[in-house]
This record gives structure tokens, sequence and C-alpha cells, in this order.
């Protein structure tokens, strides 16, 4: 009985060590790896595994700026006077050679000096007479109003004066659609449906129930993610301001206006 | 009877050889793949994730919730941002340059952000400080913040700012014995340019990027630096 039950051990030893000897995962190379890996196995569909990075960095998105840049007050107050001067004449073009410009600056987390005229400064008038505004063609002496539910803006008043007018409602509020689609001169932006609808951004005029600060050069203001805000330049003078436009987390760039 | 008792030792081996081998490793995974059931996938999605006739496709996402529409009154995105908006005139900018000037000379130590209202301004996503550096500052530490990057405002005075380049002699911040990762001090900066500032002036500094700044009027040089976070980095670990 004592022959028989080491007999059992010793085949049953036996027997786990084929076991492990059959069982042993084969090494790792070459186009077994790659096998692997295409049959979702260990890295997944085709993307090999990747090392554990002791310290991740917070900003590993390329292109954003490592650079320091200064801009002094005097390019920006020679950049509104050029732009006055161009709105009197009735123009809009982009920078002429020798123009000043502010080359701004877009980070994952904000961006400034980004604007559409490409001189990095926004300027804004009061027209002679009532036309359709910019973006949803209400007939107004100004431009529309905007909402943007993806950013805060701080504004610096950098040149002219006027009013701004934040908080309350905006009337005639609509969906701002991409102005980038057509390009500029193809006002007013809201026209039809061929330029795509950004979800989180609106535009329209006048704004109800806000309050009005008297703007001049020099001044900041920063507005909130989905307050709405509008400017009443002075007559003839207009007013430029730098934004910055600073990121609420983790919106989509491409859906801010 | 000794060559029975031999027969009977064949199936106790056979018995024993068994049982170990299903104990083993090997016995595990056929084990394993015995019962495991994998379901089949669909043929357009079976070897390549999200891939539909050999083209990348992104995951559909549907949601049984319609989406509000979004409004300035239903705060789902930024519940912790500000109401409304605030305005600074420069009148009152200028005002807090001098108030500080003045406190500088006098020999009085005060918190800038004591000097124009609404300062400190705190959100999730970004924060703004004033800071005031008498001309005769002891010692302007050379700072570096990898948490945040810097839009600054030039308030009032003078001064220069060094930017970018390395810290000469780095060390973490330590503050009573904790030592604050990411906000890396220096003595001086190697390197770097330098800008001459006055009033009205800007300066944008990335995250990490080390700078320095200096007052050369009896009036020091104040600034308003907007911090605006790498993205979820903790409020706390910056200074």
């Amino acid at each position: 009985m004592r022959r028989t039950a080491l007999l059992l051990l010793i085949s049953a030893f036996l027997g786990y060590v084929a076991s492990a000897w059959t069982g042993r995962p084969a090494p790792l190379t070459g186009s077994l790896m790659q096998s692997q890996a295409a049959a979702g196995g260990r890295g997944g569909p085709g993307i090999p595994d990747i090392p554990p990075v002791p310290n991740p960095p917070l900003y590993p998105d390329p292109n954003q700026p490592t650079k320091p840049m200064h801009y002094s007050v005097d390019l920006v107050r020679r950049i509104h006077e050029v732009r006055k001067a161009n709105a009197l004449r009735g123009s809009v073009a982009q920078p002429a050679p020798g123009d000043p410009v502010l080359q701004g600056q877009s980070y994952r987390t904000h961006s400034f000096g980004v604007s559409s005229s490409g001189y990095g400064i926004t300027y804004r008038q009061k027209y002679d007479t009532p036309r359709p505004s910019q973006a949803t063609g209400v007939m107004s002496y100004y431009d529309d109003g905007d909402q943007h539910e993806g950013v805060t803006d701080f504004l610096i008043l950098v040149g002219g004066g006027g009013q701004f007018v934040v908080d309350g409602e905006i009337e005639n509020r609509e969906y701002g659609r991409n102005p980038w689609t057509l390009g500029r001169g193809v006002p007013p932006r809201n026209t039809g449906n061929v330029r795509p609808l950004l979800p989180g951004e609106f535009h329209g005029q006048p704004i109800k129930g806000g309050h009005v600060y008297d703007a001049k050069a020099g001044d900041w203001l920063i507005v909130p993610p989905g307050v709405p805000h509008w400017w009443l330049p002075t007559p003839r003078e207009g007013m430029s301001y730098l934004i910055v436009k600073v990121n609420i987390g983790l919106y989509p760039p491409a859906l801010i206006d | 009877m000794n060559g029975i008792t031999r027969l009977a030792w064949a199936p106790v081996v056979i018995i024993g050889f068994a049982a170990g081998y299903g104990a083993g490793p090997s016995g595990s995974a056929i084990a394993q793949r015995t019962n495991a059931t994998v379901p089949a996938l669909p043929a357009d999605q079976s070897g390549a994730l999200n891939q539909v006739n050999g083209v990348h496709q992104p995951p559909e996402f549907k949601s049984t919730i319609p989406a509000p529409l979004l409004s300035h009154r239903l705060r789902t995105m930024w519940p912790n941002q500000p109401n409304e908006s605030t305005f600074w005139s420069i009148d009152d900018i200028r005002n807090a340059h001098r108030f500080l000037a003045e406190a500088d000379r006098a020999g009085h130590t005060m918190d800038p952000n004591t000097a124009l209202h609404d300062f400190p301004y705190w959100t999730r996503t970004h924060a703004m400080f004033i800071k005031h550096v008498p001309q005769n500052a002891r010692r302007p530490l050379a700072d570096q913040h990898l948490g945040y990057a810097q839009f600054i405002v030039i308030m009032g005075g003078t001064g220069t700012v060094v930017a970018g380049g390395q810290l000469t002699r780095p060390t973490t911040l330590n503050e009573r014995g904790r030592e604050i990762p990411g906000e890396m001090r220096g003595s001086a900066i190697t390197g770097g340019e330098t800008f001459t500032l006055k009033d009205g002036d800007w300066v944008s500094i990335p995250p990490n990027s080390p700078s320095q700044f200096k007052a050369d009027s009896v009036d020091g040089l104040t600034y308003m630096v907007m911090k605006i976070n790498a993205q979820l980095y903790p409020w706390d670990l910056t200074r």
C-alpha cells in the first residue's frame, strides 16, 4: 500500500513536470511578437508595448510654444492706428507689407493674438450707417456680440474706446458658424447653411439686462464662459483690444471662434 | 501474484501522471480554453478594432439622454467658473501700482493682491495675481513653474525680465520642510533672453520656462500675472 502511494506521487510529479514543460510560453521575438500584436494581444492591434514613463510630460502636445515672448505697448498702439486708418477708408484688408503685426501664441490651454484680421489685435468700429451685422445679419451700427461656452475671454483694450456691454441676455441670438470656412468678405456669416455650425458659440445683438462699462485704453475685462459680451466703439475712433482666450478645460479648440 | 500486482501499478502510474499534468500550467490553459466561450465578432470588426472595410472609424457613442441646449443658465461644463464679468479700469490699475510703490518707499510689507479689487482671481483653469518687485529687492529669485503658463501685463514701473534658458543652481521650492514638486527656484538664469519692460507691456511665458523679474525704477515694478493651468494640475502645487 505504501509502495502504491509512493508510485502515485512520483507519477503525479512527472506529470506536472511534463505539463510545465509543454505549457511554457515561447519567447516573443520577431514575427511571433508581431502576430500576437496583430491579434490584439499585449499592446493591442498594431500597437507595441510602451514602457512606463517615470515622469510623464504634462503637456506632450506637439507644436506647443516653448519660447517666451515680449510685446511692447508701442507695437499694439501702432496696430490700432493702422487699423483705425484702414477703417476710415472703408478697408478691411489683411495687413499690408510693413504694417505692424502682433505674433500671437496658441497653446492647448489658451491662445492670444490670434484674430481673423491677421493683425493679432481685434478692431471694432461704429459704422456710419446701419448694415447687416457680421454674423447674424441684424441691421445695426455695430458688430454682433459674442457668447462662448468653451472659453474665458480676457480683454485688454489697447486703443480707442467706447463701451463694453457684458452679462445679461443676447437678443436675436443665433448659433455661431465657422468664420474660416469661406474666408472673409462674405457677410453675414450665418447666411445659409454653408459654414459648419459651432455648437458652443453664439452671436447676436443687442444685449438686454447687462452691465455697461465705459472703456478706454489700458482697461481690462474678463468674461467667464457662457457670459454674453458686446462692444460699442466710439464713432470714428473705434476700439482695439487683445483677447487672451483660456480654454475652460478639454474643450475642442476647433469649436472656438 | 507479483505479476498481477505489477499489472495494477500501470493504472496507478497513468492516474498519477494525468492528475499531475492536469494540475500543471499546460493543463490549466487547456481547461480555460475549453471552458471559455469567445463571442464571434461581426465580420467588419474581426481582426481590427474600429475598422470598416479597412478604414478607421471612430467608436460610436450613443446616449439616451438628449443633450441640453447650451445656455449660460445651464452650468454643465463649468460649474466652478464665475457668473459675471469683471472690469478693471486703467485708473484703478495705475492707482494700485502707486499704492504699492508708496508702501514700498515707506518700508511697509503688504500683499500686492490687496491693491486692486477682485484680486486674487481664482478659477479652476486660470488664476490672476498682482506682483510687486521693489527696486532694492535683496534676492530676486528666478522661478520656473511646471504646472502653468503665464501671461503678464505690466501695470507700472520699469524693469527687465530674463526668460527662457536654464536656472542657475536650481532647487525645488521648500516650504517649512515640505517640497513643492514642479516649483523650481534658482539664483539666476543662464542662456535666457532679456526684455525691457514698461507700463502696458505684455510677456508670455510657457510652462516650465524660467523667468526672473527685476525693477530698475524707485517705484519698483508692478505686474499682473495670469496663470493658466497646464490642465488638471493641482493648484496647491503652484506658487
